[in-house]
């Protein structure tokens, strides 16, 4: 059985501990985590992502539903294996067996959340640059108007301490609270290792990934067209 | 004549760059000029869908959507745009109660489709996010409206939505209003699934399917199958 990983950057510290702690080598496709800004050209680039893989049976996603991103993906000679979770802080949170409850009026960081091209501090830096300190904390306000905190989420795949500084700048320049939360790769471990039990969408070869396959217990419905 | 299309085009780019000085100032001249308000909003509309675009490809920032939602509003605002729609519907087109579900806190869509909403004569009822079905219920119950409109960008806001219609089932109270939901991931199918009479994933064609039901007298007729 040959495998394959494809996995948004956003997860990537968390992925690779998982990798070392699991002692899994399978390939990795890294995909851009600006994507999730927009869940319709993230399946089209997971579409080919896919299209380019040859002798491969069984693709791991490291994702979630993500806004819908995922549906709709097919595979002509894999299985698509999906972790049936939300989006990736869903995926850090959740505990296994339990169902995920999304912490109220928090924005959630982690490294790569802080890192990516379009995370919140670049956002901010973006709004000061372009409109002045006064409009940007405007802007700011009406964003985050239904947020109170911060959350910093301890994954334990990264350094925490060397993400705090500029995580207690952002949270003062948007006067939210700073919290830290532990959080956890198990999901992505099981990813890897298996077994791939109802945590898991498994899309057989052929077959389009469907929104019920996330358990959102819908009607089965009709594919979406890519 | 010239110069008046010279100007709608130069609005449109002024949304498009987020020059909110330059757009208002222009926004009240070209009014003074004689516009049709309606026609300046979907000017308007316009710029904020070049606006979306540009976010979509990724030259702008969440901050750039909200500055567009801004302007928008601020332009629904003025003198002029304001008593035009207010003498145009002295008397109400129809009221909307409106929220964003449960689980759910986004609400830059939420608010540019109660924007579009009022500018076309609604009243709406805003109950902000994270609205639980039993507010929805009870809101209803009090001001009577005659659509409600349900909100949400996350995947899972469909069982929320569900959860809403079907707790006015539960009182027997569904049959009293009509139903919108919008979002992004919103299908035929989620939309039937949820048992709404319609969706929409963008503002203007929500506020065209509401326009709809308001001008249809027989009221209780399912337009959505
Ligand atoms: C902007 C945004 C934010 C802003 C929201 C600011 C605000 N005040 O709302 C901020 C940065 C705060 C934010 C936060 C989060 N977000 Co966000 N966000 C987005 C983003 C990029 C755009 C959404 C948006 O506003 N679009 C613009 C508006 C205009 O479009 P719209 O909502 O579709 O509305 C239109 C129509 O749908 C319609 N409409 C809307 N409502 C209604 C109602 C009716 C009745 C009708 C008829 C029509 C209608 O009219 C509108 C205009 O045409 C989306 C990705 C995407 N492209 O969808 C992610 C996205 C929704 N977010 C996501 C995530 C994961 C989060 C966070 C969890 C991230 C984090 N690190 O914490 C938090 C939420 C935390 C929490 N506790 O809930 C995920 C959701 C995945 C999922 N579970 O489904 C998405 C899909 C991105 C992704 N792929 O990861 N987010």
């Amino acid at each position: 059985m040959n495998y394959t990983i494809i996995a948004c950057q956003m997860l990537c510290d968390e992925l690779n501990m998982a990798m070392y702690e699991t002692g899994c080598q399978y390939p990795v496709i890294w995909i851009e985590s600006d994507y999730h800004i927009d869940p319709d050209k993230l399946r089209l680039k997971l579409q080919e992502e896919i299209d380019k893989l040859n002798n491969v049976d069984n693709i791991l996603f490291a994702y979630g539903c993500c806004g819908n991103g995922l549906i709709g993906l097919r595979a002509l000679t894999a299985k698509l294996i999906i972790p049936k979770t939300d989006d990736c802080i869903s995926m850090v949170l959740s505990q296994p067996g339990k169902r995920y409850e999304r912490h109220k009026e928090t924005y959630f960081l982690t490294r790569s959340w802080m890192e990516s091209s379009k995370s919140i501090l670049n956002e901010y830096l973006h709004a000061l640059k372009k409109y002045g300190e006064k409009r940007a904390k405007r802007l700011f306000e009406l964003m985050l108007k239904h947020y109170n905190y911060l959350m910093l989420i301890d994954t334990g795949a990264y350094d925490l301490a060397s993400c705090s500084p500029e995580a207690e700048k952002l949270a003062n320049n948007t006067n939210l609270k700073l919290i830290v939360e532990k959080g956890d790769i198990w999901f992505l471990k099981k990813l890897l290792t298996g077994p791939y039990d109802d945590d898991f969408c498994i899309v057989e070869k052929d077959t389009a990934v469907n929104i019920s396959d996330f358990g959102y217990d819908y009607l089965k419905m009709p594919q979406q067209t890519l | 004549m010239k110069d008046f299309d010279d100007k709608k085009k130069l609005l449109i780019n002024y949304v498009k760059q987020l020059d909110e000085e330059k757009a208002l100032e222009l926004a009240n001249q070209l009014l003074s000029e004689g516009i049709d308000p309606m026609e300046l909003l979907e000017l308007m509309n316009e710029g904020m869908n070049l606006v979306g675009e540009l976010y979509q490809t990724k030259d702008y920032y969440i901050a750039d959507l909200i500055m567009a939602g801004l302007i928008f509003k601020q332009v629904l605002e003025l003198d002029k745009v304001n008593t035009h729609f207010h003498s145009r519907f002295n008397k109400k087109v129809g009221k909307v109660l409106l929220g964003t579900v449960k689980g759910d806190i986004h609400d830059i869509g939420k608010d540019i489709f109660r924007g579009m909403l009022e500018a076309n004569g609604f009243e709406v009822i805003d109950l902000g996010v994270d609205v639980s079905k039993e507010s929805f219920l009870k809101k209803a119950d009090e001001h009577k409206p005659d659509i409600v409109g349900l909100s949400g960008v996350l995947t899972n806001t469909v069982e929320a939505m569900k959860e809403v219609i079907d707790e006015f089932i539960n009182a027997g109270l569904k049959e009293n209003f009509k139903f919108i939901v919008g979002g992004n991931h919103l299908t035929v199918d989620t939309c039937r699934y949820i048992g709404a009479d319609s969706f929409a994933n963008d503002a203007s064609t929500g506020v065209k399917l509401c326009r709809g039901w308001m001008n249809s007298t027989e009221r209780g007729v399912t337009d959505n199958d």
